[in-house]
């Protein structure tokens, strides 16, 4: 036991805190740590917000249980969602699998010790969202003194059951995966694929057919009443505290279960993940097959293989081009009112231009790979530094790799919405040119930031993508950017096809400035690191 | 080829690593440099490459200096670090395209020497592997084709034995001399200093920065063996 809890506080460590043995590192590392922090207070503080309005709602609907049921099956979809995107990393396909089991512990300590860093993957995800709509709950309707103690029960509870399901899936993914030469595409391609339908599972829920809105939200609370895992959870924190034996069985033995099934596979998948496929079989008559590349082609070609190659790097920054997707999809197949519901139900049709551009913007702006594009390189930065290449020819390459990922995602989906919502030529070309420009920005900024801020010294690749300091900042950096005009486009209510122009200027002058600046200071930076 | 002139270079925190380095590496020359952990060898052969910039000197590469023209100098060398960390995601294959499309190798001429060279140093039936899953031996073989794929007329290897067999070591000093009697240069570190006395024509010795003594083989160690010459220099140097 006591390895167990010595391999997850060291798996918890590498996860959620932000390490430096050095002075300045450890100040630098803290500073990043509190701002981590603070954005999840600040998310959890959104999403209070977020009920205390939906308990309006619920007060003239007359129905305050949808509060603790409704942010409950939001906390377990988004942990769900989290859950399918990290278990198969975490628990088959980990990337110190091979260390880990190279110390004295044995394997089942090994594998509780990551089942149990999986259940607290999920404990944060429910949590961020179920804990702050149920505090409003509570708050608000003057709970009583045992609500608490159940509440925190609850919550601890009920991860196990969105474990099992993400788990289950996760080593179906994993399976499959492990089997083929190309696994890592394998595990992609099949958590993308669970991961939208999911979403679009969820979307098709929340987008209530009823016209009327209080009789709508009556109904979605009865039915989350009649769903066991909600009705158990809302009963058992509202006083019939033997619900929770209830609710530990059900979620309990389902965990229990898949616990004991992937015990057994655990070490299996891991390893043959772990197994390097060597064919030795290859013949010199393939390099005739193999065609020229020009220099950028070429550093371009490797990014795309290095990107694609890692599951995690993926998995991190191509959710907002899925997420662009997903909307777009709603939008095209649910019309502007399926897509205004799907937001907020007191959305009127015409705003969704305005949203609809600004959430394509949010979706370009989120995690680009260029924000851990330079300490991706690590160790090898050697070869790009050694090559006769310039640093502009490099910036260029791993720009492109965003504006891959994101521009032919931007046409799609501002073409898609200019023909849904019959905007108008000037309107396709903000819904198209703005999220474009945005992700131009984004890319820039994520290389402007990285290289201030890099990480070159890390044993495994997702400490760059998911804990630097450059990923984080650039984060900030970029929802500022969109955050500012939105806000102002909201308070001055100017029009809005000259308000996107205005902002499409400045997104692309400051782009221009970044650069700029590549071009010379950067290229002095990529060198000095 | 090769001119360094009054190197130096320090490093954040204050630590020199070089220090008023000269030396000059002439076309046909394997020029040795030797010295002990920590003498200033890979910060030296980091700043030749242009990897790692300095604080004074000059250096440059067939008459084109590597502040001013980098790319030019990169395109006549090639470099073999110590530690070979290539790209893990690539196969052999890809990352040998993909130096030779870099270095803008003509397809028949990178097809031919890809061929031969991975022949030489039995690679053929691993190249279309990833790199991931080649051992320490491999990589650093592949990193050697990768610097020979674009013919270079400097090549900067940092310990380039380490790690590899005895029958590719021997094929690489093999290689060396071959290239060194078509005019190609080499400079490269070593520790094995039975290695550089009988592969080199030139040698230096470096020790905290400074150069202790350089050369032709002959003038650097006289009638004393390159090792009790090398003991030697090192021993006075720890005296002061």
């Amino acid at each position: 036991m006591k390895n167990v809890l010595l391999l997850l506080k060291v798996g918890l460590k590498s996860s959620f805190t932000f390490n430096g043995t050095r002075r300045k590192r450890r100040i630098k590392a803290g500073a990043v740590g509190a701002t981590a922090a603070l954005g999840g207070l600040l998310f959890m503080a959104v999403v209070a917000g977020y009920g205390l309005m939906l308990s309006t709602l619920c007060d003239m609907a007359n129905t305050p249980e949808l509060l603790l049921t409704g942010g409950l099956v939001l906390g377990m979809l988004m942990s769900l969602i989290t859950g399918i995107a990290k278990t198969p990393g975490s628990l088959f396909a980990a990337k110190d699998f091979e260390m880990l089991s190279a110390l004295p512990v044995t394997d089942s300590e090994l594998f509780l010790s990551k089942l149990a860093l999986v259940y607290s993957f999920n404990l944060t995800g429910m949590g961020s969202i179920a804990l702050p709509f149920a505090l409003v709950y509570g708050i608000k309707y003057g709970a009583s003194f045992g609500f608490y103690p159940a509440l925190i029960a609850a919550l601890l509870i009920l991860p196990m059951l969105v474990g099992t399901v993400s788990g289950v899936i996760s080593l179906f993914i994993s399976r499959i995966s492990s089997k083929s030469r190309a696994g890592n595409f394998f595990m992609l391609v099949l958590s993308m694929a669970f991961i939208v339908l999911v979403m679009i599972g969820s979307m098709s829920m929340s987008s209530v057919p009823e016209g009327d809105m209080i009789r709508a939200l009556g109904n979605f609370s009865a039915s989350l009443r009649t769903f066991v895992p909600t009705g158990l959870f809302a009963s058992s924190v509202l006083g019939d505290y033997a619900n929770l034996l209830l609710l530990l069985l059900l979620c309990g033995v389902p965990f229990g279960l898949f616990a004991a099934l992937s015990a057994g596979l655990f070490k299996q998948v891991n390893i043959a993940f772990g197994e390097k496929r060597m064919r030795g079989n290859f013949k010199t008559k393939r390099l005739r097959k193999i065609g020229e590349k020009s220099v950028s082609g070429a550093l371009f070609s490797r990014e795309l293989r290095g990107y694609f190659s890692f599951y995690g790097y993926v998995m991190n920054t191509g959710v907002g081009a899925l997420m662009a997707l997903i909307f777009t999809g709603i939008l095209l197949f649910g019309g502007a009112s399926a897509f205004t519901e799907s937001i907020s139900p007191d959305v009127g049709e015409t705003v969704v231009l305005p949203l609809f551009i600004c959430m394509l913007c949010f979706c370009g702006l989120a995690s680009p790979p260029t924000a851990a594009g330079i300490s991706m390189e690590g160790n090898r930065l050697w070869i790009l530094r050694s090559l006769p290449v310039s640093a502009k020819d490099i910036f260029a390459a791993k720009l492109k790799l965003q504006l891959m990922l994101m521009w032919p995602v931007s046409v799609i989906c501002g073409v898609v919405a200019a023909l849904v919502l019959k905007t108008g030529v000037l309107g396709a070309a903000a819904a198209v040119a703005v999220p474009m420009a945005y992700a131009l920005f984004a890319g820039l900024a994520g290389l402007v930031i990285n290289l201030n801020l890099p990480m070159l010294d890390w044993k495994n690749p997702m400490v760059p993508i998911k804990r630097s300091a450059s990923v984080i900042v650039c984060m900030l950096v970029d929802f500022a950017a969109l955050a500012l005009p939105t806000v102002i486009y909201i308070l001055t209510g100017v029009n809005f096809l000259l308000f996107a122009a205005l902002v499409f200027v400045i997104i692309i002058a400051a782009s221009a400035v970044m650069w700029n600046w590549l071009k010379t200071g950067g290229s002095r930076k990529l060198y000095s690191l | 080829m090769l001119e360094i002139s009054h190197l130096t270079k320090t490093y954040k925190g204050g630590k020199r690593a070089v220090d008023d380095l000269s030396l000059s590496v002439a076309e046909g020359d394997i020029y040795g440099f030797i010295g002990r952990n920590g003498a200033g060898k890979t910060t030296t052969i980091k700043c030749v490459t242009g990897i790692m910039t300095f604080d004074s000197g000059e250096i440059t590469v067939g008459g084109k200096s590597i502040k001013e023209d980098p790319i030019a100098c990169k395109r006549m060398m090639a470099y073999i670090p110590d530690n070979p960390d290539l790209y893990d995601s690539l196969t052999g294959v890809q990352y040998l395209s993909f130096i030779s499309d870099i270095f803008r190798v003509e397809k028949a001429e990178r097809d031919r020497l890809i061929e031969k060279y991975a022949a030489i140093f039995e690679l053929t039936a691993d190249l279309g592997d990833v790199i991931s899953a080649y051992s320490h031996g491999m990589k650093q073989k592949l990193a050697i084709i990768a610097a020979l794929v674009h013919s270079p007329k400097l090549m900067v290897l940092d310990e380039p034995f380490v790690g590899l067999d005895p029958k590719a070591s021997f094929t690489l000093k093999e290689i060396m001399r071959d290239m060194c009697a078509h005019g190609c240069s080499i400079f490269f570190s070593t520790h094995v200093l039975e290695v550089a006395e009988k592969l080199c024509n030139k040698v230096a010795i470096i020790r905290d920065g400074k150069l202790l003594k350089s050369g032709e083989i002959g003038s650097v160690k006289g009638d004393e063996s390159l090792e009790s010459i090398f003991l030697e220099l090192n021993d006075d140097g720890d005296r002061k």
